[in-house]
């Protein structure tokens, strides 16, 4: 168990940029989540903290030690690839093993251990199967506890949910949560699904295009996105540019009062709204015409037209129950629900 | 349709008989007693116990052996190490070593020989031991790398990755990850680094020394005299052990033709 610190890390390929030079500090038994979308740098920087790809500049340290220059097997991480990577001619049990094979455990004490291990992420039955004869779900819980068992400084996980269908996830989503909570591992995960991040993670670093676009805790980054990227990453809809005035914003011929707004009166700026907090027929609003309705299971997402704006509205599926097509509701924008930034189009005018 | 089918199955049969007749009239005179091979047919040893005294054959049986034995060793020990080269080179290196090789198969053997043996003239080789290993390297190599390298290529590099994560060094990893998974080509261009060097009958006539004859040679200056049953006789028991080689490869691996093509789909 360690703290991980990185400073100042910067990467190009062919003077193509990846990343950025880039701070993180990552304190001990933390679980880490750099998300981004593919081409964010994100996984350049796992492979950095891991020593399979070395950086143009910078330093790693993982606890007091300086990585920066150390090879990858001496740096006792633990790593979960994006498929698995299991050893395609090896059991499952040796694949576990090997790490400590590795370490000079002897055969016997190793194959005690990987037992062991491979016990506790519920494998115990299939030791002796090669990868190929396992499920997604198995061969990713195989990897873990290989990942696991020469106990580790710090775990890597690599996209490590991506590969498996939707209700596999969610079991590998707590059995991972369950694995930080009894080992107290620092954890850093690198993942393109912001529920997977926000869910798991105790501070989230958003990046964009090789730079940390904003680093924090989950609630902090999804109730106070510090760019349109980011709201926008995070689950909220673009409504378009608009203008300030003073205490409001109009935007497509409505007027949407917002109190406490920092930007001059007269300015763009971009709107992004939060389906998830509009409240529809709740009381005093704006009012619009419902475009469509969709059920999602639990919830359903309502499209409605207020002046020349559509606005989304999520709402648990009983709600939305006798809302038709057609219907005139009301649309009420509660506080939180609207992220507003400078538009860069402003900017470039000035 | 059943007629297609039928027609299917007639000319299914025709290819066989065309490939497989001459091993099998091969094999069937093998057992004439007839010298000029004219029928009826007699059955009898004769030319497998004349095979037993005849000290030429039986010596450049040897000699091409030995000389295929050490040319395969070579040629995996020096292609394996080239392919590792290879898959890691910038596309300048690999692509001029790759058309290189490309040319060494398909340029005329005997083209080749000839270039070749002129090389080994002006380093004081000539036709000598040295030459003759030297030229079946040179030959059988491209097909261990050919080989060797498209199975590298096809190799995830994650794997090696996973196992230096786990704590393993690169010796470590090669030796218990990266070598036990392109152990099959390494076999299947060994077995055809094998088969190609014994078969190089236009490399080993110009490059091998005076006084030393290889099978194919010995045979060729045998045959010129016309087929004699005990070449047919050899013959015969060198497709035996052809069959018998992959008969083996196909017990081990569970298909020989898989062991030539790429097995890489673990996952």
């Amino acid at each position: 168990m360690a703290r991980l610190t990185i400073e100042q890390v910067s990467k190009a390929y062919h003077g193509t940029t990846v990343l950025q030079p880039l701070d993180l500090d990552v304190p001990d038994g933390s679980f880490c989540c750099m998300l981004g979308s593919s081409g964010s740098g994100k996984s350049t920087l796992l492979r950095i903290v891991a020593g399979l790809t070395e950086p143009d500049g910078g330093s790693v340290h993982i606890g007091d030690r300086d990585v920066t220059r150390l090879s990858v097997e001496r740096r006792n991480i633990g790593v979960v690839f994006q498929n698995y990577a299991l050893f395609p001619h090896l059991s499952a049990r040796s694949n576990v093993a090997f790490g400590l094979r590795a370490r000079g455990v002897g055969r016997r004490e190793a194959r005690r251990r990987a037992d062991e291990q491979l016990e506790l992420v519920g494998l115990g039955p299939h030791a002796d199967r090669a990868p190929s004869q396992l499920s997604g779900g198995q061969q990713q819980r195989v990897a873990l506890a290989r990942a696991l068992v020469t106990s580790p400084d710090l775990l890597l996980l690599d996209e490590p949910l991506s590969a498996l269908d939707r209700k596999i996830r969610g079991e590998m989503q707590a059995e991972l949560k369950r694995v930080h909570r009894e080992t107290g591992l620092t954890t850093v995960m690198v993942t393109h699904d912001q529920d997977e991040a926000l869910d798991l993670a105790d501070q989230v670093i958003m990046l964009d295009q090789g730079i940390v676009a904003q680093h924090g805790r989950p609630a902090e980054l999804y109730e106070s996105p510090v760019s349109a990227f980011v709201a926008s990453f995070l689950g909220a809809f673009a409504l378009g540019t608009g203008t300030v005035s003073a205490g409001a914003i109009e935007i497509g011929g409505v007027t949407l009062s917002v109190p406490r707004l920092a930007l001059p009166a007269g300015s763009a700026a971009e709107v992004l709204v939060r389906s998830e907090r509009v409240l529809v027929n709740g009381g005093d609003g704006h009012a619009g015409i419902v475009r469509a309705v969709d059920f999602h299971g639990a919830i359903a997402r309502i499209a409605i037209v207020v002046g020349e704006l559509e606005v989304p509205a999520t709402v648990l599926a009983q709600d939305a129950a006798d809302i038709r097509v057609g219907d005139a509701v009301t649309v009420s924008l509660v506080p939180g629900s609207l992220h507003i930034y400078p538009s860069k189009e402003a900017f470039a005018g000035v | 349709m059943n007629r297609h089918r039928l027609l299917m199955k007639a000319w299914l049969g025709l290819v066989l008989v065309v490939l497989a007749l001459p091993i099998l009239c091969m094999i069937a005179l093998s057992f004439n007693r007839s010298r000029y091979g004219t029928l009826p047919f007699h059955f009898s040893l004769d030319w497998y116990r004349g095979l037993a005294g005849d000290t030429a054959l039986i010596d450049a049986l040897r000699t091409s052996i030995e000389l295929a034995a050490e040319v395969t060793v070579l040629s995996v020990v020096l292609g394996t190490l080239l392919s590792f080269g290879v898959v890691r080179a910038r596309p300048v290196v690999s692509g001029t070593l790759s058309q290189l090789q490309l040319m060494v198969l398909t340029v005329p053997a005997i083209i080749l020989a000839a270039g070749l043996l002129t090389v080994f003239d002006w380093f004081g080789l000539g036709q000598s031991t040295t030459g003759l290993v030297i030229a079946s390297v040179v030959t059988s190599m491209p097909f261990v790398v050919l080989v060797v390298s498209a199975r590298l290529r096809d190799l995830d590099p994650r794997y090696a990755e996973a196992s230096r994560t786990l704590g393993a060094g690169p010796m470590r990893t090669f030796a218990t990850i990266t070598a036990p998974l392109v152990a099959p080509a390494i076999v299947a261009g060994a077995l055809l680094a094998f088969v190609m060097c014994f078969n190089n009958f236009a490399i080993q006539l110009f490059t091998a020394p005076i006084g030393v004859s290889t099978l194919p040679v010995q045979i060729y200056s045998m045959v010129r005299l016309g087929v004699t049953p005990d070449v047919i006789a050899l013959g015969t028991i060198i497709v035996c052990c052809t069959v018998a080689i992959i008969v083996i490869l196909h017990l081990v691996t569970g298909s020989a033709a898989r062991v030539f093509i790429r097995t890489n789909k673990e996952d």
